[in-house]
């Protein structure tokens, strides 16, 4: 481990924000290189955090901050931390490339690489922080980071208003998150992680305190990583640049989440029932964000549904009370990010192409964009769960543990699993066969389509030999973790199930969108299913229900209460004189002065 | 000597009649004289407290804060005076209930 | 009518708050200042109670005086800045 790597890993790109807009004065080049050197080396520091990790140590550096309220500011050094930060930086820094060239002629550019550096410099020292304090600063900054970055075109309303969607929804989350830390501060003094998991395993703490502060952190993290009831924002921020959806909406910022529950998993003796809901909340997300990518027509929205439905696969597989689960979890959520990003970043590739995000009006691009459709079609089997790539074995671990828990509710989260990887490998389909596969739509050939520049298709490279290499690196990860078992042993059952799901998913769609046989309206003309497709294409009218209760609820009660204000000082003096009688009022028969 | 809640009861009865001045009056003027109404029962209060510390002593502390706030109540009223001036050439009304929005 | 209204709220308010605040004070006696300090001098009330304020005032407090006269001035500024007459456009372009 260099020298205070620990430190330095997010110290460097969050002072490296603040130098943006030197970076700006000097030149343009600069601004742009910069930023994709420092989180190099930051990933230099991280990564050499990982062979001491690896070999068993484990420390928590801490620096007294304020002593009167137990606050101080620390970095926990163990596999978890470690590994997340590994995660986050080797992905940043590879969008940071990219951004090189996808963000070349945009203007506001000190603004962007301000703020991804600065989001850099803030997850990293979330999944490194040692104490809850730290990790709520660090969760409030990512949020205001992701808020700035939506609305980076903060020209266009759609994106303005989506980025507020986000922090606002993220909000209810975060309330949540800051109820649980205050919860176990009031009643054990300590924030520290390490000092609550010694007060919580020797049974100081009541067992229903430890639910319900582990429930209301996982309030925040389902804010954070849009599970079911706060799911909303993640879609509409698809109004930011690809680079942010990348990194932020796909690769790290919606991990937190899970980084959050499998910290609190770690720490806190948590009983089966909080597992049981955490379980069930992700199953639920899964299938329902799997159906909802079915009826979208925007390339991006349907990547963030998939996201959504992913990150319900990382809850689900925390959700099952085995060290097996613990781990596909996170096993899931590298290869996710290695996946995700790469889909993202061919997506991206595309837009900046063809200046449009309607699937459309795609059609027949493999013939004329042949990298990136061998890059995306990597992405997509990862996503599918294709032997041999790595969301294959990630997948295969989550539904092993699931079906290895055993009894109904194993069973259940099983079955939900893999009907929902048969609807993954459904719409991946689809957007292959829409996109590039097909005749090429009339804007298609009209639009001239250039080269993209080797910044863009080298990061894609390198994830893509990632996505095939990182599957087989098993082995490596579980002794990382220092599970009972360096090696999962692959069941048959549900290798037989989870191939038969790819079948029966892949099928129909292929029937429909590759050979097209069938042509996919008139499936939708029939009544039932023609009401199914409205209920997936309005989003399960979610966004309804929250416009109508929040924001139209908001803008009648201000509106009846708007009549106070008057303007007139001599109304506004009555109500001060009717303030002051109630309060002597209330003295006089109180008894109090 | 008469008792200390007279005093204070006093007190109390100008500050609400001044409250009652200004939460009442229209014209503009008549609001400036509520303010020094209010001034005065503060001024008052305090008076009445640092003469019942204990018998026979009187407590200057008071006394020098009330000298200063009647000056600076004066110095408000000249100043409050000089806006009334000016919004009457503004607005061409002496009436504080028609002074309704920011801008115009 | 709307000036009666607030005319009558207001009358009605101040009333009951002047009844309640007499009703609390008869009820309560009012402790004067239990953490004052305790260091007093002595005087004759009836024979000199004036200089011996003044006397206080100059002593102790000129800050304060100095504090009153600067806002007297401040206020006697701003007052005749309010005030000013409206130039007009051919005497600023000079």
């Amino acid at each position: 481990m260099l020298r205070y790597a620990p430190w330095l890993s997010w110290l460097i790109p969050l002072l490296g924000s603040f130098s943006a807009p030197i970076f700006a004065k000097i030149s343009r080049k600069a601004l742009q290189w910069a930023p994709f050197l420092l989180v190099l080396i930051s990933s230099i520091f991280t990564f050499s955090m990982l062979p001491d990790v690896y070999n068993g140590y484990s420390r928590d550096m801490s620096v007294e901050w304020i002593p009167f309220l137990n606050l101080s500011i620390g970095m926990l050094v163990d596999s978890l931390s470690v590994f997340m930060a590994c995660v986050v930086s080797f992905i940043g820094a590879l969008i940071l490339l990219y951004s090189v060239g996808y963000m070349a002629e945009e203007e506001g550019l000190t603004r962007y690489y301000f703020f991804m550096l600065l989001f850099i410099g803030a997850m990293i020292g979330l999944v490194m922080a040692d104490n809850l304090v730290q990790l709520y600063i660090f969760w409030e900054l990512v949020g205001l980071c992701s808020y700035a970055l939506i609305g980076f075109w903060y020209k266009r309303p759609e994106a303005v208003r989506a980025g507020m969607k986000a922090f606002i929804v993220t909000r209810f989350g975060d309330l949540c998150l800051l109820a649980g830390i205050l919860l176990l501060y009031l009643n054990t003094g300590e924030f520290n992680f390490l000092a609550l998991k010694d007060q919580a395993f020797t049974g100081l703490l009541s067992m229903s305190l430890i639910t319900t502060s582990a429930l209301l952190m996982f309030g925040g993290a389902v804010g954070k990583s849009a599970q079911v009831p706060l799911f909303i924002w993640l879609p509409d921020a698809m109004e930011g640049p690809t680079t942010v959806s990348a990194l932020i909406h796909a690769a790290t910022m919606v991990k937190a989440g899970v980084y959050l529950t499998a910290r609190t998993a770690m720490i806190l003796p948590v009983i089966s029932d909080y597992l049981f809901i955490v379980a069930t909340i992700g199953a639920i997300t899964a299938f329902m964000a799997a159906t909802m990518a079915l009826a979208t027509f925007d390339i991006k929205r349907v990547l963030a549904y998939s996201t959504i439905s992913q990150l319900g696969y990382m809850f689900l597989a925390l959700g099952v009370p085995t060290q097996e689960g613990w781990l596909a979890s996170q096993f899931h959520l590298m290869s996710h990010a290695i996946f995700k990003a790469l889909l993202f970043l061919c997506a991206g590739v595309i837009i900046h192409t063809l200046g449009t995000r309607d699937m459309r009006q795609m059609g027949g691009l493999a013939k004329k964009m042949r990298v990136t459709f061998l890059a995306f079609l990597i992405g997509a089997f990862s996503l599918s769960a294709i032997p041999p790539f790595n969301g294959f074995w990630s997948k295969e671990m989550i539904l092993e543990a699931a079906y290895r828990m055993g009894g109904q509710a194993g069973m259940v989260f099983f079955l939900i699993g893999v009907i929902t990887a048969a609807i993954t490998f459904a719409y991946t389909i689809r957007v292959i066969g829409l996109v590039f596969l097909g005749k090429e739509s009339n804007y298609v050939k009209a639009v001239k389509i250039h080269k993209a520049p080797k910044a863009m298709t080298l990061p894609l490279l390198v994830l893509g030999v990632a996505c095939i290499v990182s599957g087989f690196l098993q082995t490596p990860f579980m002794n990382l973790f220092h599970a009972e078992n360096s090696h999962m042993p692959i069941d048959i059952v549900s290798l037989a199930f989870s191939l038969l799901a790819l079948i029966l998913g892949g099928l129909p769609a292929y029937m429909v969108y590759i050979k097209c046989s069938i042509p996919p309206e008139k499936i939708t003309e029939k009544p039932v299913a023609n009401l199914i497709y409205r209920i997936l294409a309005n989003g399960y009218y979610f966004d309804s229900l929250y416009n109508f209760i929040f924001v139209k609820g908001t803008a009648v009660v201000s509106s009846k209460v708007r009549k106070l204000q008057t303007g007139i000082l001599n109304v506004n003096m009555l109500a001060f004189l009717a303030g002051l009688a109630c309060l002597l009022l209330l003295a006089v028969q109180g008894g109090i002065l | 000597m008469i008792k200390l809640e007279y005093f204070v009861a006093l007190a109390f009865a100008l500050y609400f009649v001044g409250l009652y001045c200004l939460a009442t009056k229209r014209n503009m003027i008549r609001l400036v004289l509520g303010i020094e109404i209010l001034i005065n029962a503060a001024n008052l209060n305090f008076i009445a407290f640092s003469a019942y510390r204990a018998e026979g002593f009187v407590d200057p502390l008071a006394h020098s804060i009330v000298v200063i706030s009647i000056a600076v109540a004066g110095c408000v009223s000249a100043a409050a005076l000089a806006l009334v001036v000016y919004a009457y050439k503004h607005y061409g009304t002496l009436d504080v209930r028609k002074l309704r929005r920011l801008r115009e | 009518m709307g000036a009666d209204k607030i005319e009558i709220t207001g009358v009605i308010l101040a009333v009951t708050a002047i009844l309640v605040a007499f009703i609390f004070i008869s009820q309560n006696s009012i402790p004067a200042f239990k953490y004052a300090n305790e260091n007093w001098i002595k005087i004759e009330v009836s024979k000199s109670l004036g200089p011996e304020t003044a006397n206080f005032i100059w002593n102790y407090r000129p800050l304060d005086l100095i504090t009153q006269a600067f806002v007297l001035f401040g206020a006697a500024a701003g007052c005749l800045a309010i005030l000013r007459e409206e130039r007009k456009e051919e005497k600023a372009n000079d």
